[in-house]
């Protein structure tokens, strides 16, 4: 099994980057890696006796913020010249904690769209009271219609039922009321579509404090509202876990109490850290490209290469290729379905 | 006589993956018809593999129509 890595992308890239690829090839036996990188940030990080790395040698980085049309220019960069080990068949999937619009942007130029997919979508990771659940787009397009949520939440079901083994997984749209005539236009005329089709468990509308309940497997919403959603709640998880530390060690008396709700807190404090969930795919891409957070270390790192290698191993774009196949066959009968009667 | 704009439209289909009856208005802008950026980026990419020339950055940022890449086409091909 080979992994590419995008060892200059993300906040503590390279160090970070590398010391995860050097840790997580010494616990995986047969994994080989491929680091895409410049030669000083090997020289600096990379172990001259690292066996089952290689290296290729990138000559630029796409920074965080800059535009995607300059990948054009830069296929000397890190992020495009390992894709290109996918694409040339020399890894079997890339990981990168870079910027995400380049990340997507050099999948789709490198690896294509899985057939029958339109938009690509990012998957998020959820925390919820009743564990992890997912919401597409995460910030892939920022611009959506009604057709292009309706793909995502065909490609978020894909994901679901492999994942969790669930047959059909409960979908729902994110809205400012449950009813179905709640919502902006976007809002109401994906719920049309959503509660038309038989291809889905659509469960209906939810409103934003209802994210955290998890009554459901796949949360739809655009891309541009899903990126706000994962970023407020990062902020009010980190802002609430320092008022609380603040508040039960402001005296002596709490610190006691501190001490014995530690555990419990630290256990919270987990499902909401971005490294125990190992990056996740973008979905609807011809080949296993995954995302990681831009503040990730070298643990998040190791996460995400395990999760590439599972997503290879259990037949990942194999499993959503089907389902995005099947799904199109039943909208084509249904259609014609319905222009013959 | 070959059929630069034909082609051009097979390559947004492919590329985009349209559906069937789908159509590229020549004069519409990309925006009008749902093409964004990204998109794009992923058809003047696959052009200029299929005709193996480049499209500068300046001409990209001229090309806002099915009929604006075919005139760049040509011009590149004739230049070529």
């Amino acid at each position: 099994m080979r992994i590419a890595i995008d060892a200059m992308g993300g906040d503590h890239a390279p160090e970070e980057i590398i010391k995860g690829a050097v840790n997580i090839v010494k616990a995986i036996p047969d994994l080989e890696l491929i680091l895409a990188g410049s030669e000083e940030a090997f020289s600096a990080y990379l172990p001259r006796d690292s066996e089952r790395i290689t290296t290729v040698i990138s000559h630029s980085v796409m920074a965080m913020d800059e535009s995607v049309e300059n990948l054009r220019r830069k296929k000397d960069s890190s992020i495009y010249m390992a894709t290109e080990q996918v694409a040339e068949g020399n890894a079997e999937a890339i990981v990168s904690c870079g910027s995400t619009a380049a990340q997507m942007a050099a999948a789709l130029l490198l690896l294509g769209r899985i057939k029958g997919v339109k938009r690509p979508a990012i998957v998020l990771p959820f925390p919820t009271l009743k564990g992890s659940k997912v919401m597409l787009d995460g910030g892939a397009n920022a611009d959506s219609n009604a057709a292009n949520l309706m793909d995502f939440a065909l490609l978020g079901n894909a994901y679901a039922r492999f994942i969790t083994g669930n047959d059909s997984p409960e979908v729902v749209l994110l809205s400012n009321g449950g009813e179905a005539h709640k919502g902006n236009s976007l809002v109401r005329e994906t719920h049309a579509l959503l509660a038309a089709t038989p291809l889905l468990n659509f469960k209906g509308n939810i409103e934003g404090r209802d994210i955290m309940a998890g009554d459901y497997d796949v949360l739809v919403t655009d891309g541009f509202t899903g990126n706000v959603v994962m970023k407020v709640t990062e902020g009010v998880a980190s802002g609430l876990f320092h008022l609380i530390k603040e508040e039960i060690t402001a005296t002596t008396g709490r610190k006691i109490g501190a001490a014995l709700v530690k555990p419990g807190l630290k256990n919270i404090a987990k499902k909401f850290d971005y490294s125990n969930y190992g990056g996740m795919p973008l979905l609807g891409i011809n080949g296993i490209s995954i995302v990681c957070h831009g503040c990730s270390k070298a643990a998040a790192v190791e996460s995400a290469v395990r999760a590439a290698v599972d997503y290879v191993e259990q037949g990942f774009i194999e499993a959503v290729s089907a389902d995005i196949a099947a799904y199109r066959h039943t909208e084509k009968i249904l259609k014609e379905e319905s222009a013959d009667a | 006589m070959r059929d630069i704009y034909s082609e051009i439209l097979e390559i947004f289909k492919d590329t985009l993956q349209l559906e069937e009856g789908v159509e590229i208005d020549p004069n519409a802008t990309f925006a009008e018809q749902d093409i964004d950026s990204l998109d794009l980026l992923e058809v003047v990419t696959a052009i200029e593999r299929n005709y193996k020339i480049e499209i500068s950055d300046e001409a990209l940022s001229e090309i806002k129509t099915a009929g604006d890449a075919e005139a760049c086409v040509k011009k590149l091909i004739n230049e070529g």
